[in-house]
């Protein structure tokens, strides 16, 4: 696999840590950036690339269980493997819980540390296909009109379009054309992709 | 003079009448003497039966001191030689990575550089293992989580730390609010906590002439929370200080770790808690931590 246009990003409060760490994953290829402040990694701009974060567990501003929640708010996705010189069970519980893909305990060596990275930059990858995928889909819901939204929404719902004319007192003929529209623009061949598409950006679960 | 008879019967009679009732006074004062003396004997017996118990009981003190000192000393030195373990690691992750990295930069080349790049590795690792080991000796026993009076807590506490008070001419005074309800906790981790914030006291305390006292106070601070302060009226905590006074290895005693409330901040976080201080506006410090209550027992 080559790691080229993976972005490994390292926080560690050592800065002997992260220059040791920087110049290891780049002799494997990785494009590598480190922090030694939680804020200063949260502050920098995240391109949609496969990356994971190397992030030490007690740090001096934000632990790295709160920057993992910061992240979760912030919506960034990107997978976390956690490093800590104090490795306990509890910890490691703790972190897994929380979405971390693996959990090392200082020091480990270059094959452990390969060995955590290669299945987080996987998730990365599926992560941000997912994600592109649910903008493209919100790109299309937005060149809805309200009426043609609102169908998407009925028939997301399951509705016939028998029942959502009714519900809305509407000729059953508007409402087969506004459909067709709704199909054409979300460039959906089938009501099962329709419904799909419905359930990823969150159309089908919201209101109405 | 006048008394004096001639008449040698009588003053023969006179002399046994006497006798006799010489006697009589003397074995009645033989048999005071003696019911003195058991009386006696049994008020020393009793005496001695209490000094007995007085001294069983100071033992049984002595003994819980030292119990909880040595427990103390054992959880300092432990969470000395996991904070050691952590300072030493970050070096070693460095080091190994440094290592591996240069011996990837030179795949192919350097033979004699590279052997020497393994021999790094071989000892970087040898130094971790010994460092997994000793962290796996030296892992802390679960805290014993139950349901607590604090009251009765401080009140033990203040028991054991009683003679040391003494030697500092300082009192202890307790505050308590005596309708709370149970914290869930390790006894001996709170009486450690409260230990070491008393003796942080003593010593705030130790420069001041006249009144050397401490308040441990007592109060509900919500339906879930108690809040025990311990307050003094000694030489405060310089302003700058008070933001690393619970940092690891730090210390404004000479002959200070630098461990004890750094280890009392982390009994009380894992107890789910939170301990802080303020200086108080007159003079000395205040010590407070929150304790969550037993919900179980509630």
């Amino acid at each position: 696999m080559s790691n080229r246009g993976s972005i490994i990003y390292i926080v560690d409060d050592d800065v002997s840590v992260c220059r040791a760490l920087t110049l290891l994953l780049k002799s494997h290829g990785f494009k590598v950036q480190s922090f030694t402040r939680s804020a200063d990694f949260l502050a920098c701009s995240h391109p949609k690339v496969p990356s994971c974060l190397v992030l030490d567990i007690r740090l001096p501003d934000i632990n790295g269980f709160t920057l993992q929640d910061a992240m979760a708010a912030r919506k960034l996705t990107i997978p976390v493997i956690f490093i800590t010189g104090h490795g306990d069970i509890p910890m490691s519980v703790r972190a897994m819980k929380a979405g971390a893909v693996d959990f090392l305990s200082k020091p480990f060596t270059e094959k452990k540390i390969l060995n955590a990275i290669a299945p987080a930059i996987l998730k990365s990858k599926a992560q941000n296909k997912e994600q592109a995928e649910i903008s493209k889909i919100k790109c299309r819901v937005n060149s809805l009109s309200p009426r043609e939204l609102e169908v998407f929404r009925l028939v997301a719902k399951g509705m016939l379009s028998k029942q959502i004319a009714r519900k809305r007192g509407t000729a059953l003929q508007t409402i087969k054309v506004h459909r067709g529209r709704v199909m054409q623009k979300m460039q959906a061949k089938t009501v099962t992709e329709l419904i799909h598409f419905a359930e990823k950006c969150g159309i089908a679960s919201s209101r109405h | 003079m006048k008394k004096r008879t001639k008449n040698p019967v009588l003053k023969n009679k006179i002399r046994n009448g006497e006798r006799v009732r010489l006697e009589g006074v003397v074995r009645q004062q033989a048999d005071e003497l003696k019911i003195k003396d058991r009386q006696l004997k049994n008020g020393a017996k009793k005496q001695i039966r209490s000094e007995k118990q007085i001294w069983i009981r100071t033992k049984k003190i002595d003994e819980q001191r030292e119990e909880l000192l040595h427990v103390t000393r054992v959880g300092k030195l432990a969470e000395f030689v996991s904070s050691l373990a952590h300072e030493i690691s970050q070096p070693l992750t460095a080091i190994l990575s440094y290592a591996q990295a240069a011996q990837r930069l030179l795949a192919g080349r350097e033979p004699e550089v590279q052997k020497i790049l393994s021999y790094i590795i071989n000892d970087d690792q040898r130094a971790s293992e010994v460092i997994q080991r000793l962290r796996s000796l030296l892992k802390k026993s679960a805290p014993e989580m139950k349901p607590l009076d604090i009251n009765a807590i401080i009140n033990e506490t203040v028991t054991l730390i009683a003679t040391d008070a003494g030697v500092r001419n300082t009192v202890i005074k307790t505050e308590f609010d005596k309708d709370l309800p149970f914290v869930r906790g390790d006894r001996i981790q709170l009486q450690q906590v409260l230990l070491n914030l008393i003796s942080n006291s003593f010593d705030a305390l130790e420069n001041n002439q006249g009144d050397r006292e401490i308040l441990i106070r007592t109060s509900l601070k919500d339906v879930g929370t108690i809040f025990v302060e311990v307050k003094d009226s000694g030489c405060g905590i310089p302003a700058q200080n008070i933001p690393k006074i619970f940092a690891h290895f730090f210390t404004s005693k000479p002959d200070g770790l630098g461990m004890g409330l750094s280890i009392s901040r982390s009994i009380v976080e894992a107890h789910g808690g939170r301990l802080d201080v303020k200086n108080n506006p007159d003079r000395g410090a205040t010590f407070y931590f929150t304790i969550p209550i037993d919900k179980k027992g509630a």
